[in-house]
Protein backbone atom coordinates (compact mmCIF):
# COMPACT_ATOMS: atom_id res chain seq x y z
CA UNK A 1 0.00 0.00 0.00
CA UNK A 2 1.39 3.40 -0.82
CA UNK A 3 1.45 6.30 1.80
CA UNK A 4 0.04 9.37 0.99
CA UNK A 5 1.29 12.63 2.49
CA UNK A 6 -2.08 14.66 3.21
CA UNK A 7 -0.42 17.53 5.38
CA UNK A 8 1.93 17.83 1.88
CA UNK A 9 -0.91 17.76 -0.47
CA UNK A 10 -2.43 20.14 1.50
CA UNK A 11 0.73 22.36 2.08
CA UNK A 12 0.23 22.49 5.94
CA UNK A 13 2.45 21.23 8.70
CA UNK A 14 1.92 18.17 11.03
CA UNK A 15 1.31 20.36 13.84
CA UNK A 16 -1.73 22.63 12.18
CA UNK A 17 -4.73 22.86 13.81
CA UNK A 18 -8.23 22.61 12.35
CA UNK A 19 -8.42 26.01 11.27
CA UNK A 20 -5.44 26.31 9.28
CA UNK A 21 -6.71 22.71 7.51
CA UNK A 22 -9.63 24.34 6.71
CA UNK A 23 -8.46 27.61 5.66
CA UNK A 24 -5.62 25.35 3.12
CA UNK A 25 -8.21 23.18 1.68
CA UNK A 26 -10.47 25.72 0.60
CA UNK A 27 -7.58 27.83 -0.89
CA UNK A 28 -6.69 24.71 -2.67
CA UNK A 29 -10.27 24.41 -3.46
CA UNK A 30 -11.09 27.10 -5.42
CA UNK A 31 -7.74 26.40 -7.26
CA UNK A 32 -8.36 23.25 -8.27
CA UNK A 33 -12.29 22.78 -8.36
CA UNK A 34 -13.21 21.51 -11.91
CA UNK A 35 -16.06 24.03 -12.48
CA UNK A 36 -13.23 26.93 -11.68
CA UNK A 37 -10.12 25.40 -13.03
CA UNK A 38 -9.48 24.64 -16.94
CA UNK A 39 -6.03 23.19 -16.16
CA UNK A 40 -6.13 19.86 -17.26
CA UNK A 41 -5.22 17.88 -14.21
CA UNK A 42 -7.76 19.98 -12.13
CA UNK A 43 -9.77 17.07 -11.24
CA UNK A 44 -7.04 14.60 -9.95
CA UNK A 45 -5.98 17.46 -7.65
CA UNK A 46 -9.02 18.20 -6.36
CA UNK A 47 -9.89 14.46 -5.53
CA UNK A 48 -6.29 14.82 -3.88
CA UNK A 49 -6.83 17.68 -1.72
CA UNK A 50 -10.33 16.25 -0.90
CA UNK A 51 -9.09 13.16 -0.11
CA UNK A 52 -6.92 14.28 2.20
CA UNK A 53 -9.61 16.89 3.50
CA UNK A 54 -11.72 14.40 4.53
CA UNK A 55 -8.89 12.48 6.51
CA UNK A 56 -7.61 15.63 8.58
CA UNK A 57 -10.17 17.41 9.19
CA UNK A 58 -12.15 14.43 11.18
CA UNK A 59 -10.32 14.14 14.40
CA UNK A 60 -10.46 10.62 14.63
CA UNK A 61 -9.38 10.08 11.29
CA UNK A 62 -6.17 12.25 11.29
CA UNK A 63 -4.88 10.38 14.82
CA UNK A 64 -5.62 6.88 12.61
CA UNK A 65 -3.38 8.68 9.86
CA UNK A 66 -0.68 9.83 12.23
CA UNK A 67 -0.39 6.73 13.63
CA UNK A 68 1.50 5.45 10.65
CA UNK A 69 4.61 7.74 11.13
CA UNK A 70 5.79 9.96 8.41
CA UNK A 71 7.01 7.39 5.50
CA UNK A 72 7.89 9.27 2.26
CA UNK A 73 4.71 10.15 -0.08
CA UNK A 74 4.54 7.23 -2.55
CA UNK A 75 6.65 4.78 -0.49
CA UNK A 76 5.01 1.65 0.68
CA UNK A 77 4.02 0.82 3.65
CA UNK A 78 2.50 -1.80 5.79
CA UNK A 79 -0.39 -0.66 7.81
CA UNK A 80 -1.16 -1.67 11.60
CA UNK A 81 -1.89 -5.44 12.01
CA UNK A 82 -5.40 -4.35 13.62
CA UNK A 83 -6.82 -2.64 10.37
CA UNK A 84 -6.36 -5.89 8.38
CA UNK A 85 -8.10 -7.95 11.02
CA UNK A 86 -10.90 -5.65 11.07
CA UNK A 87 -11.37 -5.28 7.18
CA UNK A 88 -11.00 -9.14 6.80
CA UNK A 89 -14.16 -9.10 9.16
CA UNK A 90 -15.81 -7.10 6.20
CA UNK A 91 -15.33 -10.05 3.84
CA UNK A 92 -13.27 -7.09 1.70
CA UNK A 93 -10.12 -7.54 -0.20
CA UNK A 94 -7.35 -5.90 2.14
CA UNK A 95 -4.84 -5.54 -0.61
CA UNK A 96 -7.54 -3.76 -2.69
CA UNK A 97 -8.14 -0.95 -0.70
CA UNK A 98 -5.99 1.97 -0.73
CA UNK A 99 -5.44 4.13 2.15
CA UNK A 100 -8.65 6.55 1.34
CA UNK A 101 -10.49 3.21 1.74
CA UNK A 102 -9.00 2.49 4.97
CA UNK A 103 -9.29 5.64 6.87
CA UNK A 104 -12.94 7.02 5.12
CA UNK A 105 -14.18 3.33 7.23
CA UNK A 106 -13.08 5.45 10.05
CA UNK A 107 -16.45 7.40 10.57
CA UNK A 108 -16.40 9.24 13.41
CA UNK A 109 -16.94 6.27 15.71
CA UNK A 110 -20.03 5.60 13.93
CA UNK A 111 -18.22 2.69 11.99
CA UNK A 112 -15.33 0.20 12.48
CA UNK A 113 -13.32 -1.03 9.53
CA UNK A 114 -15.07 -4.14 8.41
CA UNK A 115 -18.46 -3.11 10.11
CA UNK A 116 -21.15 -3.31 7.75
CA UNK A 117 -21.53 0.08 6.07
CA UNK A 118 -25.59 -0.66 5.49
CA UNK A 119 -27.73 0.52 2.52
CA UNK A 120 -27.03 3.07 -0.04
CA UNK A 121 -28.19 4.55 -2.59
CA UNK A 122 -26.54 3.94 -5.93
CA UNK A 123 -24.68 7.04 -8.12
CA UNK A 124 -27.20 10.24 -9.45
CA UNK A 125 -25.96 10.66 -12.68
CA UNK A 126 -26.66 14.07 -14.35
CA UNK A 127 -26.96 14.62 -18.12
CA UNK A 128 -28.03 17.27 -20.61
CA UNK A 129 -29.47 16.56 -23.98
CA UNK A 130 -30.79 19.05 -26.71
CA UNK A 131 -33.38 18.88 -29.09
CA UNK A 132 -35.05 20.68 -31.60
CA UNK A 133 -38.33 22.98 -31.39
CA UNK A 134 -40.36 20.17 -33.75
CA UNK A 135 -39.16 17.51 -31.34
CA UNK A 136 -40.18 19.75 -28.58
CA UNK A 137 -43.77 20.34 -29.95
CA UNK A 138 -44.53 16.68 -30.50
CA UNK A 139 -42.26 15.01 -28.04
CA UNK A 140 -39.50 12.60 -29.02
CA UNK A 141 -37.13 9.89 -27.20
CA UNK A 142 -33.75 9.85 -26.77
CA UNK A 143 -31.01 7.69 -25.98
CA UNK A 144 -28.32 8.82 -22.91
CA UNK A 145 -24.91 7.44 -22.66
CA UNK A 146 -24.24 6.16 -19.58
CA UNK A 147 -20.81 4.84 -17.57
CA UNK A 148 -21.14 3.42 -14.18
CA UNK A 149 -19.36 0.51 -12.44
CA UNK A 150 -21.41 -2.01 -14.34
CA UNK A 151 -20.02 -0.46 -18.04
CA UNK A 152 -21.38 1.57 -20.43
CA UNK A 153 -24.94 1.66 -21.15
CA UNK A 154 -27.49 2.84 -23.29
CA UNK A 155 -31.14 4.29 -21.94
CA UNK A 156 -33.61 5.56 -23.89
CA UNK A 157 -36.15 7.95 -22.42
CA UNK A 158 -38.98 9.75 -23.44
CA UNK A 159 -39.47 13.65 -23.16
CA UNK A 160 -42.86 14.15 -23.44
CA UNK A 161 -44.29 17.10 -25.86
CA UNK A 162 -44.26 20.54 -24.62
CA UNK A 163 -41.30 20.96 -23.33
CA UNK A 164 -39.15 24.50 -22.98
CA UNK A 165 -36.25 25.27 -22.96
CA UNK A 166 -33.98 24.68 -19.32
CA UNK A 167 -36.58 22.24 -18.05
CA UNK A 168 -35.27 19.04 -16.05
CA UNK A 169 -36.63 16.40 -15.58
CA UNK A 170 -35.39 13.44 -12.96
CA UNK A 171 -35.50 9.71 -14.17
CA UNK A 172 -36.15 8.05 -10.43
CA UNK A 173 -34.37 4.60 -10.33
CA UNK A 174 -32.60 5.07 -13.57
CA UNK A 175 -29.43 5.92 -11.93
CA UNK A 176 -26.44 3.44 -10.72
CA UNK A 177 -27.72 0.08 -8.38
CA UNK A 178 -27.95 0.68 -5.14
CA UNK A 179 -25.50 -0.74 -2.45
CA UNK A 180 -26.17 -3.38 0.75
CA UNK A 181 -30.61 -3.19 -0.42
CA UNK A 182 -30.70 0.65 -0.60
CA UNK A 183 -32.52 2.18 -3.85
CA UNK A 184 -31.01 2.73 -7.51
CA UNK A 185 -29.99 6.56 -8.07
CA UNK A 186 -31.72 9.03 -10.26
CA UNK A 187 -30.69 10.35 -13.71
CA UNK A 188 -31.41 14.50 -14.00
CA UNK A 189 -32.02 15.17 -17.19
CA UNK A 190 -30.88 19.15 -18.42
CA UNK A 191 -33.25 20.00 -21.47
CA UNK A 192 -32.11 22.68 -24.07
CA UNK A 193 -33.52 23.52 -26.75
CA UNK A 194 -31.45 23.57 -30.35
CA UNK A 195 -31.51 27.09 -31.86
CA UNK A 196 -33.84 27.63 -34.33
CA UNK A 197 -33.68 29.44 -38.04
CA UNK A 198 -36.88 31.27 -37.92
CA UNK A 199 -38.62 30.78 -34.73
CA UNK A 200 -37.26 31.75 -30.63
CA UNK A 201 -38.55 30.26 -27.73
CA UNK A 202 -40.05 32.30 -24.80
CA UNK A 203 -41.27 29.91 -22.28
CA UNK A 204 -43.41 27.50 -23.85
CA UNK A 205 -44.20 30.25 -26.61
CA UNK A 206 -42.65 31.19 -29.79
CA UNK A 207 -41.58 34.42 -31.57
CA UNK A 208 -40.34 35.55 -35.19
CA UNK A 209 -40.10 38.54 -37.36
CA UNK A 210 -42.56 39.13 -40.05
CA UNK A 211 -41.91 41.41 -42.71
CA UNK A 212 -44.28 43.34 -44.57
CA UNK A 213 -44.03 45.73 -46.85
CA UNK A 214 -45.66 49.31 -46.36
CA UNK A 215 -49.04 48.87 -48.19
CA UNK A 216 -49.70 45.56 -46.41
CA UNK A 217 -49.03 47.04 -43.24
CA UNK A 218 -51.30 50.41 -44.44
CA UNK A 219 -53.89 48.07 -46.33
CA UNK A 220 -53.93 45.10 -44.77
CA UNK A 221 -53.37 41.83 -46.21
CA UNK A 222 -53.41 37.55 -45.71
CA UNK A 223 -49.61 36.35 -45.36
CA UNK A 224 -48.20 32.80 -45.20
CA UNK A 225 -46.19 32.28 -42.19
CA UNK A 226 -44.44 29.28 -41.07
CA UNK A 227 -45.15 27.22 -37.88
CA UNK A 228 -43.34 24.07 -36.57
CA UNK A 229 -46.30 22.04 -38.57
CA UNK A 230 -46.27 23.83 -41.90
CA UNK A 231 -47.04 27.08 -43.32
CA UNK A 232 -50.29 28.79 -42.51
CA UNK A 233 -52.01 32.29 -43.27
CA UNK A 234 -52.04 34.89 -40.98
CA UNK A 235 -54.54 38.06 -41.84
CA UNK A 236 -52.74 41.60 -41.25
CA UNK A 237 -54.99 43.81 -40.11
CA UNK A 238 -55.17 47.04 -41.85
CA UNK A 239 -52.70 49.88 -39.81
CA UNK A 240 -50.53 47.42 -38.49
CA UNK A 241 -47.60 49.43 -37.10
CA UNK A 242 -43.78 48.14 -36.34
CA UNK A 243 -43.36 46.36 -33.70
CA UNK A 244 -46.95 44.91 -33.25
CA UNK A 245 -47.15 41.16 -32.06
CA UNK A 246 -49.29 39.06 -33.75
CA UNK A 247 -50.86 35.83 -32.74
CA UNK A 248 -50.88 32.20 -34.04
CA UNK A 249 -52.95 30.25 -31.31
CA UNK A 250 -52.20 27.70 -29.92
CA UNK A 251 -49.16 27.06 -32.67
CA UNK A 252 -46.30 27.05 -29.83
CA UNK A 253 -44.10 24.45 -28.51
CA UNK A 254 -47.58 22.85 -26.09
CA UNK A 255 -50.10 22.17 -28.89
CA UNK A 256 -53.38 24.03 -27.50
CA UNK A 257 -51.80 25.92 -24.86
CA UNK A 258 -49.18 28.49 -26.13
CA UNK A 259 -48.91 30.59 -28.66
CA UNK A 260 -46.61 31.91 -31.86
CA UNK A 261 -46.00 35.73 -31.58
CA UNK A 262 -45.00 37.34 -35.03
CA UNK A 263 -43.36 40.93 -34.32
CA UNK A 264 -43.93 42.80 -37.16
CA UNK A 265 -41.26 45.19 -38.97
CA UNK A 266 -42.35 47.10 -42.06
CA UNK A 267 -39.22 46.72 -44.98
CA UNK A 268 -38.93 48.56 -47.85
CA UNK A 269 -37.61 47.61 -51.34
CA UNK A 270 -33.36 48.17 -51.69
CA UNK A 271 -34.20 49.60 -55.05
CA UNK A 272 -37.28 51.33 -57.05
CA UNK A 273 -37.95 51.24 -60.16
CA UNK A 274 -39.04 54.88 -62.08
CA UNK A 275 -42.92 54.58 -61.69
CA UNK A 276 -42.26 53.50 -57.98
CA UNK A 277 -40.38 55.92 -57.41
CA UNK A 278 -43.20 58.34 -58.75
CA UNK A 279 -45.86 56.75 -56.93
CA UNK A 280 -43.75 57.39 -53.76
CA UNK A 281 -43.40 61.29 -54.79
CA UNK A 282 -47.30 61.07 -55.68
CA UNK A 283 -47.81 60.02 -51.80
CA UNK A 284 -45.69 61.97 -50.05
CA UNK A 285 -47.50 65.35 -51.69
CA UNK A 286 -50.81 64.49 -50.90
CA UNK A 287 -50.37 62.15 -47.41
CA UNK A 288 -50.46 64.21 -44.26
CA UNK A 289 -49.10 62.02 -42.17
CA UNK A 290 -45.65 62.71 -39.88
CA UNK A 291 -44.85 60.32 -37.51
CA UNK A 292 -42.31 62.98 -35.93
CA UNK B 1 -44.50 13.50 -5.85
CA UNK B 2 -47.67 12.58 -8.05
CA UNK B 3 -47.92 8.86 -8.92
CA UNK B 4 -49.49 9.05 -12.50
CA UNK B 5 -46.24 8.50 -13.88
CA UNK B 6 -43.21 5.89 -12.72
CA UNK B 7 -40.72 7.10 -15.08
CA UNK B 8 -39.88 10.54 -15.18
CA UNK B 9 -41.07 13.67 -12.99
CA UNK B 10 -40.52 17.44 -14.11
CA UNK B 11 -38.25 19.05 -11.72
CA UNK B 12 -40.91 22.03 -11.75
CA UNK B 13 -43.91 23.62 -10.12
CA UNK B 14 -46.11 21.59 -12.17
CA UNK B 15 -44.50 18.89 -9.51
CA UNK B 16 -44.07 18.38 -5.41
CA UNK B 17 -41.98 16.84 -3.24
CA UNK B 18 -42.09 15.65 -0.14
CA UNK B 19 -39.23 16.85 2.74
CA UNK B 20 -38.14 12.87 2.77
CA UNK B 21 -37.88 13.45 -0.67
CA UNK B 22 -36.27 16.69 -1.19
CA UNK B 23 -34.03 15.37 1.56
CA UNK B 24 -32.84 12.06 -0.40
CA UNK B 25 -32.65 14.12 -3.60
CA UNK B 26 -30.13 16.62 -2.45
CA UNK B 27 -28.22 15.04 0.05
CA UNK B 28 -29.14 17.29 2.87
CA UNK B 29 -30.92 16.01 5.57
CA UNK B 30 -34.03 16.46 6.94
CA UNK B 31 -33.21 18.39 9.50
CA UNK B 32 -31.11 20.71 7.49
CA UNK B 33 -34.02 21.38 4.84
CA UNK B 34 -36.26 22.88 7.99
CA UNK B 35 -32.97 25.12 9.10
CA UNK B 36 -32.74 25.86 5.65
CA UNK B 37 -36.97 26.84 6.00
CA UNK B 38 -35.74 28.80 9.05
CA UNK B 39 -33.61 30.96 6.89
CA UNK B 40 -36.47 31.19 4.77
CA UNK B 41 -34.09 29.92 2.00
CA UNK B 42 -36.22 27.42 0.95
CA UNK B 43 -40.25 27.95 1.18
CA UNK B 44 -42.67 24.99 1.68
CA UNK B 45 -45.65 24.83 -0.24
CA UNK B 46 -47.85 24.61 2.47
CA UNK B 47 -46.01 25.41 5.88
CA UNK B 48 -48.30 22.95 7.66
CA UNK B 49 -47.99 20.76 10.59
CA UNK B 50 -47.73 17.33 8.82
CA UNK B 51 -44.77 16.87 6.20
CA UNK B 52 -44.22 19.84 4.13
CA UNK B 53 -44.42 19.52 0.54
CA UNK B 54 -42.17 21.65 -1.88
CA UNK B 55 -42.42 22.83 -5.40
CA UNK B 56 -39.86 20.11 -7.43
CA UNK B 57 -38.18 23.22 -8.93
CA UNK B 58 -36.10 23.40 -5.98
CA UNK B 59 -34.23 19.99 -6.47
CA UNK B 60 -31.88 21.46 -8.89
CA UNK B 61 -30.95 24.48 -6.91
CA UNK B 62 -30.81 22.70 -3.87
CA UNK B 63 -28.31 19.62 -5.49
CA UNK B 64 -26.37 22.16 -6.84
CA UNK B 65 -25.68 24.28 -3.76
CA UNK B 66 -25.19 20.84 -1.94
CA UNK B 67 -22.55 19.76 -4.20
CA UNK B 68 -20.72 23.22 -3.40
CA UNK B 69 -20.91 22.66 0.74
CA UNK B 70 -19.31 19.33 0.32
CA UNK B 71 -16.70 20.55 -2.57
CA UNK B 72 -15.76 23.54 -0.35
CA UNK B 73 -17.05 22.53 3.10
CA UNK B 74 -19.15 25.65 3.58
CA UNK B 75 -22.04 25.95 6.34
CA UNK B 76 -25.41 25.64 6.08
CA UNK B 77 -25.78 29.35 5.95
CA UNK B 78 -23.72 29.47 3.13
CA UNK B 79 -25.66 27.32 1.41
CA UNK B 80 -29.40 29.46 2.15
CA UNK B 81 -27.34 32.41 0.51
CA UNK B 82 -26.17 30.48 -2.46
CA UNK B 83 -29.56 29.28 -2.84
CA UNK B 84 -30.70 32.77 -3.14
CA UNK B 85 -28.44 33.57 -6.16
CA UNK B 86 -28.80 30.42 -7.73
CA UNK B 87 -32.54 31.18 -7.76
CA UNK B 88 -32.15 34.70 -8.69
CA UNK B 89 -29.84 33.49 -11.76
CA UNK B 90 -32.45 31.10 -13.20
CA UNK B 91 -35.09 34.02 -13.17
CA UNK B 92 -32.76 36.29 -14.72
CA UNK B 93 -31.97 34.03 -17.23
CA UNK B 94 -35.32 33.19 -17.63
CA UNK B 95 -35.30 37.64 -18.73
CA UNK B 96 -32.77 37.62 -20.80
CA UNK B 97 -34.14 34.89 -22.81
CA UNK B 98 -37.80 36.74 -22.80
CA UNK B 99 -36.40 39.97 -24.18
CA UNK B 100 -33.91 38.13 -26.57
CA UNK B 101 -36.92 36.75 -28.20
CA UNK B 102 -38.45 39.97 -28.98
CA UNK B 103 -35.42 41.29 -30.47
CA UNK B 104 -35.21 41.21 -34.13
CA UNK B 105 -33.66 38.09 -35.66
CA UNK B 106 -29.96 40.37 -36.68
CA UNK B 107 -29.77 41.67 -33.18
CA UNK B 108 -30.59 38.66 -31.64
CA UNK B 109 -27.75 36.56 -33.58
CA UNK B 110 -25.48 39.26 -32.62
CA UNK B 111 -25.99 38.44 -28.84
CA UNK B 112 -23.54 35.64 -27.16
CA UNK B 113 -25.33 34.90 -24.38
CA UNK B 114 -25.99 31.40 -23.37
CA UNK B 115 -27.86 30.17 -20.37
CA UNK B 116 -25.83 27.52 -18.07
CA UNK B 117 -27.19 23.92 -18.49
Amino acid sequence: MKYKDYYETLGVSRDADLEQIKKAYRKLARTYHPDMSKAADAEARFKDVAEAYATLKDAGKRAAYDELGHPKAGAEFAPPPQWQQDFATGGQAFEDLDLADLLAAFGQGQRRPGADPGPAKGRDFESAVTITLADARKGVTVSLGLADASGQRTLEVTIPPGVRQDQKLRLRGKGGKGHNGGPDGDIYLHIALAPHAVFRPDGLDLYFDLALTPWEATLGAAVEVPTLDGPVLLTVPAGTRSGRKLRLRGRGLADGHSDIYAIVHIDIPANITEPERVLYLELARISNFNPR
Amino acid sequence: MTQDCPEWRWLDTRETVTLTELSHCCGLSEAELDELVDYCALVPLIPVEQEPTFSAQWVIPLRNASKLRLDFDLDLFTVAILLGNFNRIEMLERQVHSLQALLPQQVHAGLKFQSSP
